[in-house]
């Protein structure tokens, strides 16, 4: 019973954040970058320029790992992550949610990965607009035929799982410091340091 | 019942907030009144389970209020002095997240239970309007709106009047009278004494972070029965008075000063008149220690 009224308090917490960011400009920006990006890689990527096939497994696992950090996603899951704790304290909303009988474990919970999931919804858009110019290219590209479960199975491993960690680190501090700033400031200071890792 | 114990709390800043807090509550609406950083915020989040309290215990219904919270937080109703809403959402939409978070499971309960918030604090023609578009009023009724999600039996409403014209503070008045259940506790802190006269049947003074004297308005009113007299004197008479140490209050009018002063032995001097004892002189009195 108590378990079932903990998910129950996780789960109405998530799913306020998913309407809240539904009525945010910003993620239906992040969509559109999104697919934008893919619309790019479609046009100007490698597929067309050296003659690979579009939605062979190599290129769909290559596009998206490009994708997951050279495009700008770390800084999408800053904005999206960074602030829903921050955003309750600034409105003082914190005194009516913690009046009710719900714990701390619940609402960061409950917050986080109603988060994560619009922002997997918006990478989403990714591999999505991939999939669906299968069907529409040029005489002269090389298309294999039509896929979709690699598009999922390289974005769940290349995006899901590797921005799990970046959403928590993003979203942990700004939970923590309570300051949008820190995370942005974290979020730009992301490919300088990436980079250097690299270069190392 | 509601019982308060010996509450004290220190702030890291050093500020002592609460001294000994004890109070005993009865079912009804209990009014706490005390000028600015008196301590009443201080003590409504410890009782709304938002804030620790150094020592101390405070118990309703057999219920910890303090290291039960879960417990306590189902039996509770809190509108704090300052709170937000989410601007995007609508108020139907605002009141159905916390009744969620109250643990209001079944969709049409919910549906029906916010219906009935709504049309109670007369919002419901704005039931689909964003919350960033309503007034103050409107978003305190909202606020009052998500307090009596669940029936509390303790519903805790602090300042709600703070900064509304008239109308609305009559309509505030209305819904939390209307709300008083016949074992609902219902503490309202206010510096604003006319709230305690219109709702309270008992209430308490605090300043400093110490209750001063607690009791019911009519006997604080009936204590001070043929003790008040009220002159209207120009100002340089005023401070031939200050002497005497019993002024309850002064208030400027067109270039005089009413005076009210507390006398036990008869009228104090001409042109002194007796006046009708009101809740405000208790409050002067007690905060004044006049």
């Amino acid at each position: 019973m108590a378990t079932t009224s903990s998910v129950r308090g996780f789960a109405a917490i998530a799913y306020n954040e998913v309407l809240l960011n539904s009525k945010r400009v910003a993620p239906y920006v992040l969509m559109i970058v999104c697919s934008a990006a893919a619309l790019m890689g479609w046009v100007r990527g490698p597929a067309a320029a050296l003659g690979w096939a579009t939605n062979s497994d190599f290129y769909i696992s290559r596009g998206l790992k490009a994708f997951s950090f050279l495009l700008g996603p770390p800084l999408f899951s800053a904005v999206i992550m960074g602030d829903p704790v921050i955003r309750d304290f600034r409105l003082h909303i914190d005194p009516l949610i913690f009046s009710k009988p719900i714990n701390r474990a619940q609402y960061l919970f409950g917050k986080f990965f109603g988060n994560f999931f619009v922002l997997v919804c918006c990478m989403a858009a990714f591999p999505l607009t991939q999939m669906l110019l299968q069907a529409f290219h040029p005489s002269r590209m090389v298309v294999q035929q039509v896929k979709v479960l690699p598009y999922f199975k390289h974005f769940f491993f290349f995006v899901v799982i590797t921005h799990l960690i970046l959403a928590a680190i993003y979203f942990t501090v700004g939970t923590v410091t309570r300051n949008s700033k820190i995370v942005y400031g974290l979020a730009v200071s992301f490919y300088p340091i990436y980079v250097s890792l690299m270069l190392l | 019942m509601l019982t308060i114990k010996d509450l004290t709390k220190t702030y890291p800043s050093g500020v002592q907030a609460l001294k000994g807090v004890s109070l005993d509550i009865e079912p009804g609406m209990f009014g706490l009144l005390g000028p600015n950083g008196a301590g009443k915020t201080t003590l409504m989040k410890i009782l709304a389970t938002l804030l620790e309290p150094d020592s101390g215990a405070a118990e309703m219904n057999g219920i910890n209020l303090i290291s039960q919270k879960a417990e306590t937080r189902k039996m509770l109703g809190y509108l704090p002095q300052d709170f937000g809403l989410y601007p995007t959402l609508t108020a139907a939409q605002m009141l159905d997240y916390f009744a969620k978070l109250k643990g209001v499971l079944d969709k049409k309960e919910r549906h029906a239970l916010v219906g009935a918030l709504l049309e109670r604090v007369n919002l419901s023609a704005e039931r689909n309007r964003r919350l960033g578009g309503f007034s103050g009023g409107m978003r305190q009724r909202v606020g009052i709106a998500q307090a009596l999600i669940g029936n509390p039996e303790l519903l805790i409403v602090d300042e709600p009047t703070a900064g509304l014209d008239p109308e609305e503070r009559t309509r505030l008045h209305n819904l939390l009278a209307e709300s008083i259940g016949q074992n609902t506790v219902i503490l309202l802190s206010t510096h604003i004494v006319s709230d305690v006269s219109t709702l309270c049947s008992s209430f308490a003074v605090i300043r400093g972070g110490e209750i001063l004297a607690a009791t019911s308005p009519e006997t604080a009113l009936a204590r001070l029965e043929g003790r008040i007299w009220e002159a209207t004197l120009p100002r340089e008479q005023v401070a031939d008075l200050k002497a005497t140490g019993k002024i309850i209050s002064k208030q400027m009018a067109g270039g005089r000063t009413r005076v009210r002063m507390l006398s036990e032995n008869g009228r104090p001097a001409e042109p002194f008149v007796s006046a009708t004892p009101t809740l405000e002189d208790h409050y002067f009195i007690v905060v004044n220690q006049v």
